[in-house]
Parts: C-alpha cells; structure tokens; sequence
C-alpha cells in the first residue's frame, strides 16, 4: 500500500515529459515510414486491447461484452469502437487520455481497475496519441454495453475513491536508470502497454497488488484461475534462456514443447506474437532483471 | 457556504474510512473457484493421468524436431512433415485418454484438465479433430519445402489452432 506522494509525482511527471519527448525524436528517427495508426496497431497489439475488449467465441472486433470473473463479481468489457452512442464516438482525444492514464470516464466517474488503468498510466503520450488514431479506423459497432454484475459493496463506485487513494499512482512509466536500452524498453512493454503484472502479481483482499510479489504469479487470478510466476526463480522461468521466453511469447511453446494455457493463450494470439522480434526480446530480457521469488502461493 | 462543504467532506471521510475498514476486516471474497469436492485417486486414474501426460509430451517430441529444424537448421523439412504426421495420427486418441472423474478438482495427481472438458464433450472432441486438421496442414506445408522461416510461420499457425485453441478454454496452465 503506497499513497501518493504528490511531490515526487509532478517531478516525475516533468522528467517523463522530457523523456516522452525524447523518445519521440527517437522514435520518428527509426520509424519515418509507418503513419500513426500503423504505430498504433502495434501499440494496440502490445497493450493487449483484443483480448478484454472483445467477446471470444465470434464477438464482433472491440465491441466489448466479454465477462472477466473476479472475488468481487464480474466485469464486462466496453465497447471501444468509434460508435457514436455505445462506442468511444462521442470522445475526444483527450477523454481518451484520460481514461488510460486516470483511469476515469469522459463523466469523472472513476473506472474499476478490471480495466487495467493502474498499469496503463504509465503510457507514453506518444502511444496514446497513435493508439487513438487507430482506434479511429474501426469499423464502428452498435452494440450496448452490458453492466458489470458486482456483489455489495463492491457495486458502489464510489468506493473507488479510497481505493485509487491506496492503490493507484498516476504516472508516465520511467525506467529504472540502472537498466540498459533493451532492458527497459521490456519493463515499459512488461509493467505499462503489456499489463503483466495485473495477472502475474497477487492482489490483496481489496484487489491491490502486492508489489512485494511482484511477478510471482497467483493461485486464484482472473477467472480463479492458477497464473504462472515469471520471475527467474526455479520455480517461474528461472530454467528458461531469454530466447526460451522470447520464443514462448511468439509461439506458446515452452521449452519442453508445453503449450501454453487458459488466458495466456489469448495473449500470445492476441498481443506478444505480434510484437517485433525485438520487443519479445526486451521483454524476456527485462523479466531476467527482476527479483527471484517462490510462488505462486 | 464552505462551512456545509467541509461537514459533507468530512462525512464522506468517515464514510469511506469506516467502509474500507469493514471491507479489511470481513472474511475474504469466496473465490469464484468451484469448491473442491472431496478429491480421490485409484490406482485406474492414476494411471490414465500418468498416460496423457505421456502422451502430451510424446506431442511435444515430435514437436521439438520441428524446432530443432526451425531454429537450428537441423534435419530438413521432410523431417518435419513425418513429424507432424505423427502428431495427426495420435490426435484421435486425446478424447479417450479423458474419462470422466479425471479432472483437476476430482483427483489428488496434479492435473490442468478443466472440468469445462465435461460440460461440452462435443466441443471438446471438436478440438482433438482440429489439432488433427492443423497437424495435417503442417505437414502439408511442411512437403513443400517451403525454407526455415516458412515452415517456422506453420509450425506457429499449428500451435495456435492446435494446441492454443484447445488449452484456452480446458487446459489450467499448472507449470
């Protein structure tokens, strides 16, 4: 449990303009070519939108519906087509912002963290400008949202408040500046487009994350389902090379020709066997930097 | 003015305060798992357990020819097909290697079968005869010899509409 300490945070949030922009040149350098929405495609496929916003099993492309079931009831996906009235149509650009990095809709009302805000604060705002300009290109569904189906209290929105006062902290993702260039440029694809941890690391009973576990996977994450740990302890992927990670991200393969299971089999298809080469690469390559721990417990 | 606006602050605090705090002291959330019903083991089911892991891994044998040749550039590409040829003709015995009371929450072995095996055994065995069709189709492409990272492209289309398509909805990922 860390509450906002708002000093540091501006700070950091000036520091993480200066990188954004940074990262921008740099990005406009290595990539003259590709327009925004074909950056936000990738953008879209590293955050792993397809697999939550669409319903498996024939749901139309982003139009929401799909159940997350949770300890607190279940959660259903939005629909974040350009749909005038059920979709995101009526949004700006800057509701969009907001929504990814506070975590709250176009009305101030905050969102459940079901939708991943807490690691979607640390997006570039690069990103979010090209993940936009993709989105603009979707074919437009008219198709309700269905509301979330949540137990008291849990159903009372305004507990969130608390809640974010606890447990989220608002924030463009830096680096640690020990890690080299692959290293984190795989923890801003691990902890912010890539979401990991909101799986791999347990929650407490409020549905925090329990940092001190970081990546040591669960035994009742999403769905209740068991969630593998992948820290580099023997007992996460300690016995995998990097290349073994990379290509397991790609593929589903592990090492000993295992095929990967439950939800993890959507993000493979929906998110890591889209990335670059070089993406999968960073990521294994940040996964080595972390903590060894046991677990899941 | 202000004054009516710091009492309403002050009694959403508390509000809040006291629901936070009521929330941290109940018992935890019953988790959406199925309670467990008394797990049990015969020797039978173990057995059958032991045998489709086997199985699986024998799968995964053929499959590491595949990568071997994909990644290392060892053997060709005929070796790849006779492999994925292989992994086509077990495929029709995956549904009889699941009998029921053989799943994760019934028996004490470790086991990642899910217990939706049983509730849609129609699906289910859908999926055993798609794993044999996306194996037929590598194996096809694989004939052609169509070069390391052609038959790298089937052997990822294969995972995913053989393997993935059925593990995403039976298959608990245990290790």
């Amino acid at each position: 449990m860390s509450p906002r300490a708002v000093g540091p945070a501006v700070g950091a949030a000036l520091l993480s303009l200066l990188l954004v922009a940074t990262a921008q040149a740099q990005e406009s350098e290595a990539e003259p070519s590709a327009s925004a929405e074909e950056r936000g495609r990738a953008v879209f496929d590293a955050a792993s939108c397809a697999a939550c916003h669409t319903r498996p099993e024939g749901g139309a492309f982003l139009a929401g519906g799909r159940a997350l079931a949770s300890p607190f009831g279940t959660f259903y996906s939005p629909n974040i087509t350009p749909h005038p009235e059920h979709g995101l149509g009526g949004w700006s650009e800057a509701d969009f912002a907001r929504a990814l990095h506070e975590g709250r809709a176009p009305d101030g009302s905050a969102y459940y963290p079901a939708f991943p805000y807490t690691s979607y604060t640390g997006m570039s705002d690069a990103d979010v400008a090209d993940l936009w300009a993709f989105l603009q290109t979707v074919e437009p569904v008219a198709e309700a949202n269905r509301g979330h189906d949540l137990a008291f209290p849990y159903s009372l929105r305004l507990l969130l408040e608390p809640w974010r006062w606890l447990y989220f902290e608002p924030g463009r993702f830096q680096p640690d500046p020990a890690l080299g260039e692959t290293e984190a440029r795989g923890a801003y694809l691990v902890r912010a487009l890539g979401h990991c941890a909101e799986c791999h690391t347990p929650r407490d009973r409020l549905g925090g994350l329990d940092r001190d576990r970081d990546f040591a996977g669960t035994a009742s994450g999403p769905d209740g389902r068991r969630v593998a740990n992948i820290t580099p302890h023997e007992e996460g992927v300690g016995g995998w090379t990097a290349g073994d990670i990379a290509y397991y991200l790609e593929t589903g393969f592990t090492p000993d020709f295992d095929f990967a299971g439950g939800a993890m089999t959507d993000v493979i298809e929906h998110s890591t066997s889209k990335l670059a080469d070089e993406d999968r690469r960073a990521i294994a390559a940040y996964l080595k930097t972390l903590a060894p721990l046991p677990g899941p417990q | 003015m202000r004054r009516p606006v710091l009492l309403l602050a002050v009694v959403v605090a508390l509000a809040a305060a006291a629901a936070i705090g009521w929330l941290l002291l109940r018992p935890a959330p019953e988790s959406p798992v199925v309670a467990e019903a008394a797990r049990t083991v015969t020797e039978e089911v173990a057995q059958t357990i032991e045998e489709r892991r086997d199985f699986m891994k024998g799968l995964g044998e053929q499959l590491a020819v595949a990568r071997a040749y994909v990644q290392e550039g060892v053997g060709n590409s005929g070796d790849v097909a006779e492999a994925a040829r292989a992994i086509a003709e077990r495929a029709e015995r995956i549904t009889g290697l699941f009998p029921e009371g053989t799943g994760m929450h019934e028996v004490e072995v470790e086991t990642g079968a899910r217990p939706a095996i049983w509730e849609d055994p129609d699906d289910f065995a859908a999926k055993a005869e798609a794993l044999q069709e996306a194996a037929l189709a590598f194996a096809g492409l694989a004939d052609g010899d169509p070069g390391r990272e052609a038959v790298g492209g089937g052997m990822a289309t294969f995972g995913q509409e053989g393997c993935g398509a059925c593990h995403r909805v039976y298959r608990e990922d245990i290790n």
